[in-house]
């Protein structure tokens, strides 16, 4: 394990926005972050998925990472689950360096994900799919009736209790990116990664979906979601970090990032890009 | 499917006698927990009846104990032997699972059947029953179903148990969505392992009684290819969870009880087409 440690000389680009939460021990007035993320660098043969990435993610905010196809959005989420293993550098949670946990103990240290698509488990119904992960997450690992409970009480957060005994090849998609987002709750994250839980979604599920997302942030949790819509990202984002070709191109509030000429350029571009007109 | 159940019925000898139902019944049990509950159908669990068959066996005879101590002997060498080996072939699902199994109970027949001190000159390594060296008084019939009955209903419980605590819930997602497990903090390997030992255990300590019934063992008798089949073709028939097991248990012994002899290149080809039409069931699922 190389890099993690050395790079993190470099400060931080942080918002100077309504971050500071006080923090007792430092003279700094920064608290440590929930997530620190430095130099995270991933390749496949030549291409450079993700290059020196730093992030930092705080408790109670929620980070939104953006950026065209290809960006390399997924293998950050791929790599921050142990679902990816980067070339160098690493990340910390509550600073313990997890870089090469294996995916299990990721979960259980507490940074669960949804999955861009959704993979329920079809033998079982919406209760059970959030109970089995209730059971299996991050420690206190409750019995099977207390597991019961706490799926009960997600289901009712995340507006699927009128669903609990369907099946997932019942469920509309919106249903399904809610399950995806319940069973990640339900291994009691402190890092909840969210991966396109809008995607695909239209009308009134992405409203529902976005007053859903604003409520995942705690005081004990922070958020990452990957979000392309320009309209949920501003209402939903602490932050925004904007990837392109696999580096971190812009970091900061969302509406400046978003106002930004290079970030701009880099999604009209590829959006032409998309449509053959570049 | 049922043409191939009912060959793999025909592999034991004394069908339709209670003992043989509530043996197939332990035999299912032992198969639900790997193949059923966790989703690897495994073609070699035959190899832990034959190793829990000599070692109880090879308990009595060589260090005089108790039959009732050698079983769970047995049975608790058959587990480790799945501890031992199962890491290394529970790298590999469907149809390599099926060929690697397969290739561990022939090859660990192939080594016990060379073993020079394993058996008299004869090969055959046998139980005294009778004079003043037997260990344990032989039980009648009624024993002998006495005691398949206890391990049958303690495989049972224990299978209900299992199926309701968390391991049962971690072989549940490995079984539908190996990849997606880790994600929901269940340590994989780990706990195919530890189903793959537990069916070990239920179907060495089977073995161990099925030794002190038949008393004259070989290799041949032990690892006899066809009882991996019953195992399969119990759960196929009667599907996983708690009772599933027992109902093919009953099927097959219905069956077993009904149909004649059938040659026996006949009946590798049927075992041959069970293996293929389980894995690809498995695999389109």
């Amino acid at each position: 394990m190389t890099g993690s440690t050395t790079r993190a000389s470099r400060p931080a680009s942080r918002s100077p926005g309504p971050t500071g939460t006080s923090d007792p021990a430092g003279d700094c007035g920064e608290a440590a972050p929930l997530l620190k993320v430095r130099g995270l660098t991933r390749r496949f043969g030549g291409l450079v998925a993700l290059e020196e990435i730093d992030l930092d993610v705080e408790v109670g905010r929620l980070l939104v990472v953006m950026g065209p196809n290809g960006a390399g959005k997924s293998t950050l989420v791929d790599l921050l689950t142990g679902y990816l293993r980067p070339n160098e550098g690493g990340f910390r949670l509550d600073g313990v360096d997890l870089t090469f946990s294996p995916r299990w103990s990721l979960a259980r240290s507490g940074i669960t994900r949804t999955f861009q698509v959704p993979r329920p488990l079809a033998r079982f119904d919406v209760r059970e799919n959030v109970r089995i992960a209730a059971r299996c997450g991050s420690p206190p690992r409750p019995g099977r009736s207390a597991a019961e409970r706490q799926a009960a009480e997600l289901l009712s957060e995340t507006g699927l209790d009128g669903q609990a005994s369907c099946y997932p090849a019942e469920l509309s998609l919106a249903s399904l990116r809610r399950l995806e987002l319940a069973r990640a709750l339900a291994g009691r994250p402190r890092l909840l990664i969210a991966d396109e839980p809008l995607g695909g979604l239209a009308g009134a599920d992405i409203d529902a979906g976005i007053a859903l997302l604003r409520t995942l942030a705690r005081p004990d949790r922070g958020v990452i979601v990957i979000e392309h819509a320009v309209r949920a990202v501003l209402q939903v984002a602490d932050e925004l970090a904007f990837l392109h070709h696999g580096r971190l191109l812009r970091r900061g509030p969302a509406a400046e990032v978003l106002a930004d000429r290079a970030v701009v350029d880099a999604y009209v571009g590829a959006g032409l890009l998309r449509r053959g007109l570049l | 499917m049922a043409v191939a159940i009912g060959a793999g019925a025909l592999a034991l000898a004394r069908p339709g006698s209670l003992d043989t139902l509530l043996l197939y019944a332990v035999l299912a049990q032992s198969w639900n927990l790997i193949g059923g509950l966790a989703g690897y159908a495994s073609f070699g669990q035959v190899v832990f009846f034959g190793v829990g068959g000599y070692l109880t066996a090879l308990a009595m005879v060589r260090l005089g104990l108790s039959f009732y101590l050698a079983m769970p002997l047995g049975g608790l060498g058959a587990a480790l032997f799945g501890l031992a080996v199962g890491d290394l072939v529970l790298r590999v699902r469907g149809l390599y699972f099926a060929v690697a199994t397969l290739v561990l109970a022939g090859a660990t027949k192939a080594v016990l059947s060379s073993w020079p001190g394993l058996a008299g000159p004869s090969g055959v390594l046998t139980i005294t029953t009778v004079g003043l060296h037997q260990p344990t008084a032989r039980p009648g019939p009624l024993g002998f179903d006495a005691v398949y009955l206890a391990l049958a209903a303690v495989s049972t419980a224990g299978v209900s148990v299992l199926v309701r605590s968390r391991l049962g819930d971690s072989l549940a997602v490995i079984r539908d969505d190996e990849d997606l497990a880790g994600a929901l903090g269940i340590a994989v390997r780990p706990a195919k392992v530890a189903a793959f030992s537990l069916s070990g255990a239920l179907a060495g300590l089977a073995g161990g009684v099925y030794a002190f019934q038949v008393t004259a063992l070989s290799p041949a008798v032990l690892f006899a290819p066809l009882l991996s089949v019953v195992m399969v073709a119990a759960v196929v028939a009667g599907g996983a969870g708690v009772l599933g097991p027992l109902r093919g248990a009953v099927l097959l012994w219905l069956l077993s009880a009904g149909v004649g002899s059938l040659a026996p290149e006949l009946r590798d080809v049927l075992v041959a087409s069970l293996i293929v039409a389980v894995v690809l069931v498995e695999e389109g699922r």
